[in-house]
């Protein structure tokens, strides 16, 4: 839990601070992803292994998550059509499952389920659009909204508090170390 | 490459090991729940597994303690398995795909005790009733469809019913017999003919006698001396005459009458010998229901099994058709869809030679030979060897070879072999099934709870071999058998099934014989041939035995409708002639009443003739005619 609030402290710092932008915006697209996917070991094990190898902020990944974790339900018949329109009539496609399905590994990843291949191929065609409408959202929120609440005489007000002068202490020192 | 976090690939590699023990650690436990869950589901009723442990390093799974519930008696258990032992192929579980190299199955048991009762947990049946509304849920659905279907299709053994069918008094129906019907409207019917005689005699006779009453006035009334001309004398003349033809008439009609009433009483006598003909008939009726003649392997069946080789082989023909399709499967270029709770899965065609599910090799053992709760014939120790069974055989492209070996102590026979094999190719599947049993110690053969068929051997020899194959709509069923030196020893039960009684006399007969019975041709038109010296043995030593039977039951049946028909047939004869005798007394004295009248009429008309002669003498001068006559013939021929 106090893992979690970190997270959520983090993502939030992150998202006033000047850098991380895409970071911020990868987090929320392959959270899209894991929310889109139905549970499959090994599909959550790369999507994992993508998570830890490059940069993409946590929380938001874990937020992005939970949030389209919901939609992907209302998203099931979708997924259901085009996977199964993938897996049954493209028929340039056809050698290519066949070939995936007599592999080792991958057959476990259950890809010739539709709902499971729809929502991986959505969720890949999505990736990056959402990466740049995250990013660029990220940035409007910056350059507007940031700028206006930090100008703001309620936050000038708490930022003269000894607690946020504590708590800028603390993030200076952990950051350095 | 400031996106990559290189820094993450330990700790990543670390996180998946962790989650790899994790999964190891859990995987037994969700394998076991998996099988539990899945197994109970197909059996109707729990299925218990005490221990369940895979190794990967050494692809070996180990399963203990396996308990699988009858579901009509849910504290007893339907088997139980001591251990499994499965080599599996590693590289092929990558691959999804089961393969079992090795696998030993041993310690099973029949029909054990449980502990607590196999209820399935209800969370499992309300998730199975959730999933079946998703799902196809073609195995749940095939399993229940089969287990419907066998309760529909196939008759129930009814061993009350067995006896009945065997029964002389059942096979042959008193309804059936002409005779005993005719026999039984007799005594009504003769009844009814005696008071036709009675009432048609009298009424005829009350004619008669008010016709001659009324000649015999008419008769008297003639007087002579009312006679007074010529007129008169030629005219009595002509009712005399009249009166004596009346008279004829009525002897002539009451002889009539009573040739009619006679020729009536001897069409009954006819009638009642039609019916010893009939009866003749009829016994040989009863002969041929009751005799076995000429071996009808149907009926032989029907009588000795209550069951009909025919019904039982239109219900193999039915399965074979229903289920072949799902033995042939899929064509390798076709893809099969099955809809899941959660999207639809396609599964597309296998490209390498190692199907989805192959059981390379299984070994299984049973010794129930101490198991006191298994039914008689079942107890034994037995052994099954399985070579590549598999979901698709085409793939393989070797046979399936399935070998049950089976030692009976105390059982029906002492030693079984039980070979099938299964193979395909080009879609068309090849069934071959071939068997043989060896039998020493025939005895105590029980169906169910109750024994019906105990034959205790004393020594003796049987061997037989059953061959089936079937491929596609083409078959060919061959059975052998050779049973040499029987000899068998029975004790004399009272209160025995007669069914049984007649079974073991027949058996007693039998010492050697050989059987072949082939069965080929199209699957629903086939031809059967039989060709045996069992026929011969039948023909020679059991024939004699059930001949003498059926003589028995013959003469019983035959003894008991000549009785009853024989007494009718006596009484109402009896019956008869003393109707016949009362008719004829009636009828003689009716004759000399008419002939009383005859002579009165005769005298009568005598008596007049010469009274009327008479009178007529004293009435006419003679002498003087006399002289008139001749003076006028002188004077006519006077020349």
């Amino acid at each position: 839990m106090v893992y979690i609030l970190g997270q959520i402290f983090k993502f939030v710092s992150l998202l006033n601070s000047e850098k991380g932008a895409v970071s911020i915006s990868a987090g929320v697209a392959l959270g899209m992803v894991f929310g889109f996917i139905p549970s499959n070991f090994l599909i959550i094990g790369f999507l994992f292994f993508v998570f830890f190898i490059f940069r993409v902020n946590a929380a938001a990944m874990g937020l992005s998550w939970a949030f389209f974790k919901i939609f992907a339900f209302l998203l099931d018949p979708v997924f259901d059509q085009v996977g199964f329109w993938l897996l049954t009539s493209v028929s340039e496609l056809r050698p290519f499952w066949i070939h995936m399905y007599n592999m080792p590994i991958i057959p476990w990843s259950r890809f010739n389920n539709s709902i499971v291949l729809g929502s991986v191929v959505i969720g890949a065609a999505l990736f990056v659009p959402c990466l740049l409408i995250v990013k660029y959202l990220v940035k409007r929120y910056r350059e507007s909204v940031l700028k206006k609440i930090t100008s703001s005489k309620w936050f000038q007000a708490w930022r003269s508090t000894t607690v946020y002068k504590l708590y800028s202490k603390y993030t200076d020192i952990r950051e350095q170390f | 490459m400031k996106f990559i976090r290189w820094k993450a690939l330990i700790p990543f590699l670390l996180v998946a090991a962790l989650i790899y023990v994790f999964a190891v650690y859990y995987m037994d436990r969700w394998l076991r729940l998996t099988l539990m869950e899945q197994g109970s589901r197909i059996n109707g009723a729990f299925v218990e597994i005490d221990s369940l442990r895979l190794s990967f390093l050494q692809s070996r799974l180990v399963v203990q303690g396996i308990q699988a519930t009858d579901s009509e008696d849910l504290m007893r258990n339907r088997f139980e398995i001591n251990s499994v032992v499965a080599d599996l192929k590693f590289l092929s579980l990558l691959k999804k795909k089961v393969v079992i190299e090795n696998a030993t199955v041993g310690g099973v048991q029949w029909s054990t005790p449980r502990k607590k009762p196999g209820r399935i947990p209800k969370a499992w049946l309300s998730k199975w009733k959730k999933e079946e509304k998703e799902e196809d849920g073609f195995l749940a659905q095939t399993v229940e469809s089969l287990k419907s279907e066998i309760a529909s299709k196939l008759p129930d053994f009814d061993l009350e019913k067995l006896g009945k069918k065997f029964d002389p008094r059942n096979i042959v129906k008193l309804e059936e017999l002409e005779s005993y019907q005719l026999a039984s409207g007799l005594p009504k019917g003769m009844k009814d003919f005696a008071v036709h005689l009675k009432t048609d005699g009298q009424k005829l006779i009350q004619e008669k006698k008010a016709e001659l009453a009324n000649l015999r006035r008419q008769i008297e009334s003639l007087d002579p001396r009312k006679v007074q001309s010529l007129q008169d004398i030629l005219s009595s003349i002509q009712r005399v005459q009249k009166l004596k033809a009346e008279l004829e008439a009525q002897r002539n009609s009451v002889k009539t009458a009573q040739r009619k009433l006679f020729s009536d009483v001897k069409g009954k006598f006819q009638e009642i010998a039609s019916i010893r003909e009939k009866l003749k008939g009829d016994i040989e009726h009863i002969k041929s229901k009751i005799g076995f003649g000429k071996l009808n392997i149907d009926r032989f069946s029907h009588s000795i099994l209550g069951l009909s080789i025919i019904d039982r082989y239109k219900t193999l023909v039915y399965y074979y058709e229903k289920y072949r399709p799902i033995l042939v499967g899929k064509k390798e270029d076709q893809i099969v869809i099955r809809k899941r709770a959660k999207g639809r899965t396609v599964l597309f065609p296998i490209t390498d030679q190692t199907p989805k599910f192959l059981l390379s090799k299984l070994h299984l053992s049973s010794d129930t030979r101490e198991n006191k709760t298994v039914p008689g014939n079942v107890r034994g120790f037995f052994q099954a060897e399985a070579k590549d069974v598999t979901t698709d055989l085409e793939l393989l492209g070797r046979p399936t070879q399935i070998t049950l070996l089976a030692d009976f102590p105390n059982g029906v026979f002492s030693k079984a072999e039980l070979g099938l094999g299964l193979k395909k190719a080009n879609g068309i599947l090849d069934t071959n099934l071939n068997g043989k049993v060896s039998g020493y110690g025939l005895r105590d053969v029980t169906l169910g709870e109750q024994s019906i068929f105990p034959i205790p051997l004393k020594n003796g020899m049987a061997d037989w071999s059953l061959n089936v194959h079937v491929r596609d709509q083409k078959m060919k069923a061959q059975a052998q058998g050779d049973f040499s030196g029987l000899a068998y020893a029975f004790a004399k039960e009272k209160g025995v099934h007669p069914l049984v009684k007649i079974l073991r006399e027949i058996m007693q007969t039998i010492r050697a014989f050989d059987v072949e019975v082939i069965v080929q041709g199209e699957i629903k038109k086939p031809k059967l041939a039989i060709r045996s010296s069992f026929d011969q043995a039948l023909k020679n030593g059991v024939l004699s035995l059930v001949k003498d039977k059926v003589r028995k039951a013959q003469a019983k049946a035959e003894a008991f409708v000549r009785k009853e028909v024989e007494e009718r047939i006596a009484q109402a004869q009896k019956l008869l002639n003393q109707k016949k005798k009362e008719l004829e007394s009636l009828y003689q004295a009716q004759l000399n009443r008419v002939q009383q009248v005859e002579n009165l009429a005769k005298s009568k008309l005598e008596e007049l003739k010469r009274k009327q002669e008479a009178k007529l003498r004293e009435k006419i001068p003679t002498d003087k005619l006399k002289k008139d006559l001749k003076d006028g013939f002188k004077k006519t021929f006077k020349f």
